[in-house]
């Protein structure tokens, strides 16, 4: 019997689809099902408790994109993608310039250095939350013994937002020390050795050798960063909560939407619209390293 | 006249590995000296020494006269070719050519700088790859701009490590010419390390002989050919390889173990000594005692063919028309005035 007979064949396909079957039931369950159910639900009045329901169209949508908490949401989120994710590249390579060259003890100094990358977010936002506590925080106690203002960080309006972000950037500074690293020892020594013969100032080799060499794992880290800077939630939670609008970002806002107003049918309308905009980025995600595959293999 | 380059008893380890025990030697004006000697030799070391890229564990180095050690190395003003490329990926060619044209401290009128990119990149036959990335090119396009880039400097020492090894024999026959040629007209001394004994003995002035981080020798092509100072430096000079074997004074002779006379002694000298000759002096008639040929192989030009003798294995050096074959019983003999005697340790 030929191995391509229909038997044969009939045999392989059932093989094939009992290997793929278990993952396509998983993927069916936990991501296409809930996807549905949730377009489905963003036209409904649904609530959380009750079964009082009705449909109502683009009611729903028209509140999200009319509602100024939602566009607030939003532009807070920007702007904490955008302060966030600037400030941890800025540090995070300037950090790890600082620790390329070999020196003694830098696997301790690096260990200590990737600590806070290494935590949960939400045992950050606690630490966070302690340290910057106005009353016995320990930022504060040492801000007093300098004799300098003791501000309120986490409950002055002005300040509770870039306190966030600041306990973002000690968290993920270190992810894009990582990054930057791992780029930066790439650079073969012979190529800063060729600059240095060739009498490159410092700043040119960096503008055009060390910047450039390292520029396409720096875009891969700021675009991981920016999709999980931008779903931003552990930390907001631990400190200021949910409901404060200072700091609501765009999923402590659907949290609050959902689960402390209840309202499934416009939280549901509103994930859909936050889905879009990460399939956006997702996008821009995947062209970036499709790019980058095609530029290493030119 | 001060060379340009004086290097005495460098000497340099990596950890507890010397990679070199006391080198010296000197590159004067308009000298081309390649730098001969195995794969771990200690050519890299020393050149990287010379270019401020390795800081010597002792001897000195003197650039003009100057203590090296007090000039950083971007101020030695020396172009070093690496052995693998070192080309900056994210620039195409002509960036990577210009570069070096483009610091600070010898910047260039651009209108000078496209002229002498230009000039390199005919030389070197890279025109058509100047708008190329560098990382887009193969490793003999790669050596070629690597070369290109030292060149449209006008240093005052060239150091190329292995600069020829990467490319394909055509262009490594051409550039072993032109490039000695360039630097001469430039009038630019060279330091050129080579492990190639034929590329050493084309394009040098004068070959230093280095092994194992130690100056064997150092004199003119012939002189070094023709009298090499040990039996370690006869081998890293010519192919096929030089013969080598003890040999005592008996009877006005130089005879070998089994009893083989080589040739006639001088009077005077050792009676005990290390005997080499080169493949070309062995002729196989007229000898006292009998050789069997083992392997014939033929290399275009000339026979190569490898003997029992002696009690050693002998190379001798056989014109294309000599009708010889394995198992070929011969009377090798060697001219006394081309033995070289050794005195023996």
């Amino acid at each position: 019997m030929s191995p391509d007979s229909a038997p044969a064949r009939r045999r392989g396909a059932g093989i094939a689809w009992g290997l793929v079957g278990p993952v396509l039931l998983l993927l069916v369950a936990f991501n296409v099902f809930p996807l549905v159910y949730n377009v489905v639900l963003s036209f409904t009045s649904r609530e959380l408790v009750g079964d009082d329901w009705r449909w109502v169209g683009g009611a729903n949508y028209e509140r999200v994109f009319t509602d100024p908490l939602f566009a607030g949401a939003l532009r807070r989120t920007a702007l904490f993608v955008l302060c966030a994710v600037g400030a941890e590249l800025v540090l995070g390579f300037v950090l790890a310039l600082a620790l390329v060259r070999g020196f003694r003890g830098k696997g301790a100094v690096l260990a200590v250095v990737l600590v806070p990358m290494m935590l949960s977010p939400a045992v950050m936002g606690l630490f966070g939350a302690l340290v910057l506590n106005g009353n016995y925080g320990v930022l504060n106690q040492i801000l007093g013994g300098l004799g300098l203002p003791q501000p309120q960080w986490l409950s002055d309006r002005g300040l509770k937002f870039w306190s966030v972000v600041l306990i973002d950037v000690w968290m993920w500074t270190p992810f894009m020390t990582l990054i930057a690293l791992a780029g930066l020892s790439s650079i073969p020594a012979q190529v800063h050795e060729a600059a240095a013969i060739d009498r490159a100032s410092r700043w040119r080799v960096f503008t055009r050798i060390t910047l450039p060499m390292t520029a396409p794992l720096l875009g891969l880290a700021v675009l991981l960063r920016a999709t999980d800077a931008l779903k931003q939630f552990d930390l907001v939670m631990a400190t200021t909560g949910p409901n404060d609008a200072a700091t609501q970002t765009l999923s402590t806002l659907l949290y609050q939407v959902v689960f402390r107003d209840g309202k499934v049918g416009l939280g549901a309308a509103f994930a859909c619209v936050v889905l879009v905009v990460v399939i956006a980025l997702a996008t821009v995600f995947t062209r970036y390293l499709e790019h980058l595959r095609r530029a290493r293999e030119a | 006249m001060t060379p340009v380059l004086a290097i005495r008893e460098l000497a340099k380890r990596f950890g507890r590995t010397p990679a070199l025990a006391s080198a010296s030697l000197a590159v004067g004006e308009r000298e081309i000296v390649a730098l001969l000697g195995p794969t771990g030799a200690g050519k890299t070391t020393l050149l990287r020494c010379v270019a401020g890229l390795e800081a010597p564990d002792g001897g000195t180095i003197e650039l003009g006269g100057r203590d090296a050690s007090q000039i950083a190395p971007a101020e030695r003003d020396i172009a070093l070719v690496f052995q693998n490329f070192s080309l900056y990926p994210s620039m195409t060619v002509r960036e990577n050519l210009a570069f070096p044209l483009r610091a600070p401290a010898r910047r260039r009128p651009s209108g000078e700088v496209a002229e002498r990119v230009a000039w390199a990149a005919k030389l070197l036959r890279i025109e058509a790859l100047l708008e190329r990335p560098a990382r887009r090119l193969s490793g003999g396009e790669m050596q070629r701009v690597a070369i290109g880039r030292a060149i449209v400097r006008r240093p005052r020492l060239y150091l190329m490590d292995e600069a020829l090894t990467n490319l394909d024999a055509k262009l490594r026959e051409e550039l072993r010419f032109e490039l000695p040629a360039l630097a001469r007209a430039l009038g630019t001394p060279v330091l050129w390390a080579t492990h190639d004994a034929l590329e050493a003995l084309a394009v040098a002035d004068r070959i230093v002989l280095l092994d194992r981080g130690v100056v064997l020798q150092s004199g003119t092509p012939a002189e070094v050919y023709a009298r090499p100072a040990s039996p370690a430096a006869a081998r890293l000079l010519g192919w096929p390889p030089v013969n080598v074997l003890p040999a005592r004074r008996k009877d006005g002779h130089w005879t070998a173990a089994d009893g083989t006379r080589i040739a006639r002694a001088a009077p005077g000298g050792p009676d005990a000594a290390t005997l080499g000759f080169r493949p070309e002096h062995l002729t196989l008639e007229g000898g006292p005692a009998p050789a069997e040929v083992e392997v014939v192989e033929l290399t275009g030009p000339a026979q190569v063919a490898l003997l029992r003798w002696a009690g050693i294995r002998a190379y001798a050096l056989v014109p294309r028309s000599a009708r010889i074959a394995p198992g070929l019983r011969v009377t090798p003999q060697v001219a006394p005035e081309h033995v070289i005697v050794w005195p023996a340790p």
